[in-house]
């Protein structure tokens, strides 16, 4: 039995697809380390409010990769790919990317 | 208010309200109108979107591994002299990092805007920027391992 094989095309832009999504992914994994990396510069007590921007680059990491994959498979099911529909998720990205890397630089400085 | 926004010689006019205070809000808002107008210019060829996207992302990882590299140059390097240069050195790198991650995104705004009003794409000064910030931070350390010393 053979089976349909796609056009030329179709592949490029579902390995198009495919690269935005793993970009995306390691953007999310890159905000996760980055968080870690926080929680452990705050040093203990774990618990303590000061950890709140490292803890949350960390949701917001795991929770980008979730985004992404939702995202992914949505363009997959779409039958014309869209456009410049990703401002929301940029925007936020860079806002929580400035945000954290500002509570980083104030932890430096204050702590040491 | 009205604000300038260029894009390599096309210039748009964004229409804004004058904020009476800078809360979170207004920030956000501010913020928001960085994004690329929907209802100006053409959709781009979604290839190229794509690949601003993961341009505008790489950018952001590299913001990140500035700020990363930071913290532990702060958290776990030597003691240097003087006393302070430790955490000058992480300070310096995880600025770089933040001022790297605000102009990525205003870049992949711009690059957005152009594709959607058909100009050409404005001259990547990021890479030069980075080039820049990363030779002086360098140039630091090695004078400080040099005059100083690890302690």
């Amino acid at each position: 039995m053979t089976t349909r094989r796609p056009p030329e095309d179709e592949r490029r832009v579902a390995l198009r697809q495919e690269r935005t999504a793993l970009a995306w992914d390691r953007t999310g994994l890159g905000l996760m380390v980055a968080g870690g990396l926080f929680v452990r510069a705050a040093g203990p007590p774990y618990t303590d409010v000061r950890h709140a921007p490292g803890v949350a680059a960390m949701v917001v990491g795991g929770a980008l990769i979730v985004l992404a994959y939702r995202r992914y498979g949505r363009l997959r099911r779409s039958a014309t790919p869209e456009s410049g529909g990703s401002a929301g998720m940029v925007a936020a990205v860079g806002a929580v990317t400035v945000v954290f890397s500002f509570a980083a630089l104030l932890l430096i400085l204050v702590r040491g | 208010m009205t604000r300038a926004f260029r894009a390599n010689g096309g210039t748009r006019n964004l229409t804004t309200r004058t904020p009476t205070k800078m809360g979170p809000l207004v920030l956000g808002r501010r913020w928001w109108s960085l994004t690329p107008r929907r209802d100006v210019g053409h959709d781009p060829d979604y290839r190229f979107s794509f690949a601003n996207e993961r341009t505008f992302l790489a950018w952001i990882r590299t913001a990140l591994a500035l700020v990363g590299g930071g913290l532990v140059v702060a958290q776990l390097l030597p003691d240097l002299s003087p006393g302070w240069a430790r955490q000058a050195l992480g300070a310096l790198l995880v600025f770089l990092g933040l001022a790297l991650a605000a102009t990525s995104v205003v870049r992949w705004a711009r690059n957005e805007d152009a594709m959607r009003n058909d100009l050409p794409l404005p001259p990547p000064k990021l890479p030069v920027f980075m080039a820049v910030g990363v030779g002086v931070v360098s140039a630091v350390a090695v004078f400080l391992l040099v005059f100083g010393g690890a302690r």
